[in-house]
């Protein structure tokens, strides 16, 4: 039984990558899931926004009184003292690259055309082997159109493909008007590969307090179906590789996924729950399943069920949505 | 002579940098500890280390803080024993602290030299700033004395004192003047290492090294020695003294040979034929020596005599270096010694010229003291002196003293300003950067102009609000003038503001350029500035530009940042480089100083320089100028005298002004002088929305600034507009109103009243009861709201309710905005301010406590409130000890003095309280003062007795006093911390607040011993690696004292709660008060919700140790906190000081969470087992 796959130019041994999270931002932890099998790994995210937050706090709050006092000229150390957060995860870029023989792929999250392009140079340079773009943007603002935040997601991509010479993913969510024409237009300005999808952290209402609560809520395997069903309908028109993510907890959450036209499966919350391990449990099952069933490679799984080999593709539309109205009780 | 060395180069150092730069270079220990003004060269040392630099044998030096300056002598003296290369650097009170070990240092003939920054020593009043006074007290303990006198000179005599030191085996006191010359910028011409190794003679380094305590070759030192040898021991040392001045001058040499600057022992400049001469040391002699250079040109016959090193006296070299032709002398000392015949340079200058010259006449002056000013002016005055035919023998010189008389008159008119240099005088606020960006124009003009810079910088004494006036002077010539500017020809107000109350052109010389930002125009700008200004632009003919610079910076995306704007506009206007020159050094500026702060922040400031040209206009005044105010008067009309007389020429900037006769002669300051001081501080302010309000009082008791009053007053005689609402918890009947007003001039808008409100708009939460909203005229509502009535219903100090209409003896401290520390003094003067003696230690809290010019402690109704002290930095519990130990005894005699007199005073049962049991609440410390006024009134009409007299003088002791001991952790922790174990263990009923911010707030966020494992802070560059001392538990071990460990914001009812048992305890109690400061790093506006987080995360558990639950079988342990659910780290992320190692060092930084979290744990488990019931 062979699980190899070809992912953003990489042979891989197998589809499943571990992606970002506190697991892949440490060396030891990173060390444990190549051990278990992940047969890539996506670092922490470089949060753009972050970065320049935390950079903005230690520029605002080493200055607060500074120069105005006469007993004292400043209340902390010189701020050049202490290495910046980029700096902290370029070391991990390299780090991962020393200490682990499977492809380091390097997620980045901006906000600003600058950004985008200066951090993922500086990732290339420190030694990712593949830049994976995470398009977040919650279009709050009534006076900016969809077409903008299209169009400024497309040149964002655009410029990152015009300054590194590595595999290029884009990770999206599902929230657009036409996906597939976005998925399109992402891939034609130059993404490798698309990751599906990212999660929108929102938060909650405390009803009693009356303030907004943070929430973390990860993904399970029900969540499975919308990346699911989007890449088996991208599948028959999308040459590129699409790597699937959130909801993958289950051998059978991979077969799935694989079935849908997955190039690769990318695990989070699953990992976290439990642990790097549970990657050997993933591969073991995927593959006692496909020896169940008589599939001898990822090549004849992958793709199987995408919107062009099955019989009734409309139920990954609208028709899926009539027929279950039809048959809720009491309608 | 030229320079050997081809790596010299040229740097703008401020003295303490360029002194440890050299002193770091040195040696291989610095044993440090915190003080103004010499801090920073600590500071830098621990720096340095932290980066790895090594010293001048390719070795990291170790920088260590110490308890106190007594502490890092200590740890000089044994590190020195061991043949190490050692040193440290302090001033003042620090410097005291050093000298029973410098003595010891000195008398084992151990070399070394010590860096000061001199400065002022705590007599009526406490100074940080320079003059003479430690090191002058330092000079009977064997150390040699050496003055530097410029920037260059810290830098050069940091060699040459440790040079020399080494040779001669006589340890160092390298002195420059503090502020001065510690913080005055100016260019240095950098000695290189060779220069060092060059000055420095590896022979006599080995000498030291063998001569170390080693056990391969043991030796005894530090004998006990009997009255057989010590006399004859003392004077064994007497050849290496003698030798001493030849060995500094050979280094001096040295030097020259190395650098071509040439120094001597004494130094003589002025007329070769000179017959009369100053003789002078450290920076004034600059002064003094440029002022003698322009009389002699003159044709006057003077010249000055600037003494570099002052012990071992060099008596050969000052009879060598006083010309021949010399009548007079004037010796000028920057240190006062009361009642000596004179000071001790004059001392040491007559006892010399007493043989030799005997018919010489020696004058003997004052200048200087605590950082006043030392001008040409006053040089000149002192030659003038010199020239009368019956001068003052002894002199002041710099201050009128109509008192004594001593003072000489002045011309204001005289100064010596560099007619080719640019004086520019720039007033602006801390937290605008202005200060920032001139020293950034420092740099630019050194680098690029090479043109000869000076620069320095003048802060007020507010931490909140505070004023900046920075001074510099640029050019062709080297600035020799180590005093304000006196005539400047460009000035700037950053400000607006300013001009109605600061008199900007006090010193504008003629012709001038005036750059105002403004909110005005060109045309409309005239009519809004007061009429002395416009008359003095006129009389002047200043060149008058004005810039919106607030606006241009809002446009560009700098928010409140015009510190781009306003420095562009200086490069335009003054002329110092060709305009695009000078804006492309700007914008180069720029992009070094912000590049590391992102490519927006560079963008927007590039931005700036590029628009603002635009928006710069010159303002032609009309020919008939507008009948405009006058300036505003600092204080009003209705102010008590002395506010008005004193206070205000303070406020106003024009203190200097003040003669001696209109000074308290004891350092005995009225209180209650905060409230004149309108500063007008933030543009948001609270407002309160009374609907929604539901009289809890949180706000009262968290405003860091005491601006919130409550009241409770018939619904008659609430006047419109005043806001009210109904008083809750009363029969409505009864039509009482509910009062809260913010006294919006005295408001930082720290926000702190709107995070704790608690009190929302159910259709709208984001409205509460208190919003932060731009400010409006309030004037009139403030006045009627304080006419208004008070009625005292629902008062209460049991709860929190009820305690915020107790009137706070404590108002408008100028503290840092947001300021953890001032609630719980508000707090305590609420509870117990009309009986309160505080003893309080230097630090923030008796900076915004107690610098001049105005205090926020104050008196309620009948003229009671704290009576506040200020001792030392170290001895504040046993100050505060001093305090009950004094109150006990006079005590004790009204008690015996009543008791005497009861049968006689026929007491009525109602008096008899006082004989009794001490009272505990408000209403029976009212019974108790009515009781007592009753019997004094009594005791006047009783035959003249001793009882009788000692009732009438001691009687108000029988209100019992509440003496509180209060400091921050520096003094509690480390500096005082064995006269606090002290005083904790005598039993005696005295109350210690410690205001705990976790490090040395004051002078710049210095660890202490209570700062947490992990956290940055200076001295501790990548996380303490230490936990923070269990101070609590220390106290508890001793099993009488009271301890509680509170955080206001977190839980307001186990504070009160807590101080409010603590006062009462019979004891000695003990108080941490969780303080969030500016040195934790982040928002101080959300303050409040991270103590909450400080509480529920273990960090800083609440509880009450109360001995007297023994007694009962009680645990006396209450644990006012459950166990923490959340995880240590949720607290720690939310703080720079947390964050800023895990940038540096993210795994070590992980293993102290790791630690600190576990630490957590273990102390709430050992907490829990302390507050479960004993065993039966």
């Amino acid at each position: 039984m062979t699980l190899t796959t070809r992912y953003l130019g990489f042979d891989l041994t197998s589809p499943f990558i571990a992606s970002a999270s506190p697991l892949t931002g440490k060396i030891d932890s990173l060390k444990a899931l190549e051990d278990a099998g992940t047969a890539a790994v996506v670092l922490p995210s470089v949060f753009e926004e972050q970065l320049r937050q935390e950079r903005e706090a230690i520029d605002a709050f080493t200055a607060l009184q500074a120069d105005t006092l006469t007993e004292a000229q400043s209340f902390f150390p010189d701020p050049a003292l202490y290495e910046r957060e980029s700096h902290r995860t370029l070391d991990l870029v390299r780090a991962a690259r020393e200490s682990l023989d499977i492809p380091v792929i390097a997620s980045l999250n901006g906000i600003s055309p600058d950004g985008w392009v200066l951090f993922a140079k500086e990732l290339v340079d420190a030694g990712a082997q593949a830049i994976e773009l995470n398009l977040y943007h919650i279009g709050s603002d009534p006076a900016v159109s969809g077409d903008e935040i299209e169009a400024r997601h497309e040149e964002t991509v655009r410029a990152v493909r015009q300054a590194i010479d590595v595999p290029l993913a884009v990770k999206l969510s599902p929230w657009f008007s036409s996906f597939a024409n976005v998925a399109h237009r992402i891939t034609h300005a130059g993404a490798d590969a698309l990751v599906l999808f990212n999660r929108f952290y929102l938060p909650d209402i405390d009803p009693e307090t009356l303030t907004l609560e943070r929430t973390l809520q990860l993904s399970r395997s029900q969540d499975l179906l919308l990346p699911m069903s989007w890449i088996a309908m991208l599948r028959p028109h999308h040459q590129n590789h699409l790597a699937l993510t959130g909801g993958l907890h289950q051998p059978l959450d991979a077969v799935k996924g694989l079935m849908a036209g997955a190039d690769a499966l990318m695990s989070t919350a699953a990992l976290l729950k439990n642990g790097p391990g549970h990657l050997v449990h993933l591969r073991e099952g995927l593959i006692q399943w496909m020896n169940a069933k008589g599939y001898s490679s990822l090549d004849e799984l992958r793709g199987c069920m995408s919107r062009d080999r099955v019989r009734n593709p409309d139920l990954f539309e609208r028709t899926n949505y009539m027929k279950l109205l039809d048959s809720w009780p009491g309608l | 002579m030229a320079p050997s060395s081809p790596q010299h180069s040229t740097l703008c150092l401020d003295g303490n940098h360029a002194a440890a730069d050299v002193a770091y270079r040195l040696n291989e220990l610095c044993a440090i500890y915190p003080i103004t003004p010499s801090s920073k060269m600590g500071e830098l040392a621990d720096e340095w280390s932290h980066r790895g630099r090594p010293n001048l044998w390719g070795a990291v030096p170790e920088v260590v803080e110490m308890q106190s300056e007594g502490g890092a002598a200590g740890a000089l003296h044994g590190a020195l024993q061991t043949g190490a290369l050692a040193t440290t650097f302090t001033s003042s009170q620090g410097l005291l602290l050093m000298l029973p070990n410098f003595y010891k240092i000195a008398g084992e003939l151990t070399p070394c030299a010590v860096h000061v920054a001199a400065r002022a020593l705590a007599t009526q009043g406490l100074s940080i700033f320079g003059d003479h006074s430690d090191v002058m007290a330092a000079r009977t303990t064997g150390f040699a004395l050496l003055f530097a006198a410029s920037v260059q000179e810290a830098h050069d005599f940091a060699l040459i004192s440790q040079a020399a030191s080494l040779q001669g085996r006589i340890p160092f006191l390298h002195i420059f003047d503090g502020f001065r010359t510690s913080h005055e910028i100016a260019p240095v011409d950098r000695l290189t290492d060779d220069t060092l190794r060059a000055l420095i003679d590896p022979e006599a380094l080995n000498a030291h090294r063998a001569r170390s305590l080693n056990p391969n070759r043991p030796v005894l030192r530090g004998t006990a020695q009997n009255p057989d040898v010590f006399f004859q021991s003392r004077e064994s040392v007497n050849a290496y003294y003698d030798a001493l001045p030849e060995i500094v001058q050979s280094r001096m040499d040295r030097l020259a040979a190395e650098t071509g600057r040439a120094y001597h022992l004494i130094d003589y400049h002025g007329a070769p034929d000179a017959e009369r001469v100053i003789v002078i040391m450290g920076s004034g002699a600059v002064t003094a020596a440029e002022t003698a250079a322009h009389l002699v040109q003159l044709g006057q016959k003077v010249g000055v005599l600037t003494v570099r090193l002052y012990r071992p006296w060099p008596a050969e070299a000052f009879l060598e270096a006083l010309p021949a032709s010399v009548q007079s002398v004037a010796v000028l000392d920057r240190t006062k010694e009361p009642g000596a015949p004179a000071e001790p340079l004059c001392l040491d200058v007559a006892a010399t010229l007493q043989s030799t010259r005997p018919g010489l006449r020696i004058l003997g002056g004052r200048y200087g003291l605590g950082s006043k000013e030392f001008t040409p002016a006053m040089v000149r005055a002192v030659f003038d002196e010199l020239a009368r035919d019956t001068p003052k023998p002894r002199f002041t010189v710099g201050i009128e003293d109509d008192l004594t008389q001593l003072s000489l008159s002045i011309d204001p008119a005289f100064h010596l300003e560099d007619p080719a240099a640019t004086r520019a005088l720039f007033y602006g606020l801390g937290s605008d950067g202005t200060v920032g960006a001139n020293r950034n124009t420092l740099n630019i003009l050194s680098e690029h102009t090479g043109l000869h810079v000076q620069g320095y910088f003048v802060f007020d004494s507010n931490k909140s609000g505070s004023r900046t006036v920075s001074h510099l002077r640029f050019g062709p010539n080297p600035v020799r003038a180590p005093y304000l500017i006196q005539s400047a020809n460009f000035i700037a107000c950053h400000h607006f503001s300013f001009v109605k109350i600061l008199d900007l052109l006090e010193n504008a010389a003629p012709g001038a350029i005036l750059l105002l930002n403004a909110p005005h125009g060109p045309d409309t700008l005239p009519k809004h500035l007061p009429r002395e200004m416009l008359e003095d632009i006129r009389r002047l003919n200043l060149s008058l530009h004005v810039i919106d610079a607030a606006r241009v910076a809002r446009e560009a995306g700098l928010g409140g940042r015009i510190n781009t704007v306003m420095q562009t506009c200086f490069f335009a206007l003054s002329g110092i480089l060709p305009r695009e020159e000078a804006l492309e050094a700007v914008r180069t500026e720029i992009r070094r100083s912000y590049g590391s702060k992102g490519a927006d922040i560079v963008t927007k400031n590039l931005a700036a320089v590029d628009t603002c040209l635009q928006h710069l206009h010159p303002v032609p005044l009309p020919e008939d100028l507008p009948a405009n105010a006058p300036r505003e008067n600092p204080v009003p009309r209705d102010a008590p005298d002395f506010v008005r007389n004193v206070t205000g020429p303070l406020l106003a900037g024009k203190g200097d002004a003040l003669p001696v006769s209109a000074l308290p002669a004891d350092g005995t300051w009225p209180v209650g002088t905060a409230k004149w001081s309108k500063r007008d501080l933030s543009a948001i302010v609270p407002a309160w929305e009374p609907d929604l309000c539901i009289q809890c009082g949180h706000c009262v008791l968290v405003c860091p600034h005491g601006v919130i009053t409550v009241r409770q007053a018939e619904a008659a005689q609430v006047p419109d507009p005043v806001p009210s609402s109904p008083l809750r918890g009363v029969d409505p009947g009864e039509n009482l109103r509910y009062l809260l007003n913010i006294s919006l001039p005295d408001c930082t808008g720290c926000g702190l009243c709107v995070e704790i409100c608690p009190a929302k708009d159910r259709t709208n939460p984001s409205r509460k009861s208190l919003n932060l909203v731009e400010k409006t005229d309030h004037s009139e509502v403030q006045r009627l709201f304080d006419a208004i009535p008070v009625r005292h219903d629902q008062t209460n100090p049991a709860t929190v309710r009820g305690v915020q209409y107790l009137p706070g003896t404590f108002e408008f401290p100028g503290a840092c905005a947001g300021c953890g520390e001032t609630p719980y003094l508000r707090l305590v003067s609420q509870l117990f301010g009309d009986r309160m003696l505080i003893a309080n230690a230097t630090g923030c809290s008796s900076i915004y406590g107690g610098n001049l010019p105005t205090t926020p402690w104050t008196t309620d109704n009948h003229g009671r409130g704290p009576a506040w002290s200020n001792s030392l930095f170290e001895d504040n519990a046993e100050f505060g000890y001093g305090f009950r130990l004094g109150v006990n005894a006079l005590t004790r005699q009204a008690f015996a003095s009543l008791t005497e007199l009861a049968p006689a005073l026929n007491l009525p049962p109602d008096t008899a309280r006082l004989l009794g049991p001490p009272p505990e609440t408000p209403t029976e410390f009212t019974r108790h003062r009515h009781a007592l006024e009753r019997v004094l009134t009594a005791a006047r009409a009783l035959p003249d007795t001793a009882a009788r007299r000692t009732l009438l003088e001691l009687g108000d002791h029988l209100v019992p006093r509440s003496v509180w001991i209060i400091g921050g952790d520096g003094w509690a922790y480390d500096i005082g911390f064995g006269g606090l174990d002290h005083v904790l263990s005598s039993g005696e009923n005295v109350n210690v607040l410690v205001l705990d911010t976790e490090v040395y707030s004051n002078t710049g966020g210095q660890a202490s011993k209570a700062t947490p494992i992990g956290a940055a802070a200076k001295f501790a560059v990548g996380g303490k690696p230490t936990g923070k001392t269990d101070l609590a538990l220390q106290a508890i071990l001793k099993g009488n004292v009271y301890v509680a460990n509170i955080a206001l914001g977190a839980k307001l009812p186990q504070a009160l709660r807590a101080i409010r048992e603590a006062e009462a305890y019979p004891g000695p109690s003990l108080i941490l008060a969780y303080s969030p400061c500016i040195a934790h790093g982040y928002s101080l506006s959300r303050a409040l919700s991270q103590e909450a987080l400080a509480v529920d995360t273990g960090y800083w558990p609440l509880f009450r140790y109360d001995p007297r639950l023994k007694a009962d079988g009680q645990p006396a342990l209450l644990l006012d906190s459950p166990e923490p659910k959340r995880p240590l780290k949720d607290f720690l992320q939310n703080e720079l000081r947390f964050r800023l190692p895990e940038l540096a060092d993210p795994a070590l930084a992980e293993t102290r969470a790791r630690d600190a979290q576990a630490a957590a744990r273990a102390r709430y488990a050992l907490l829990k087992t302390l507050a479960e019931p004993p065993a039966p």
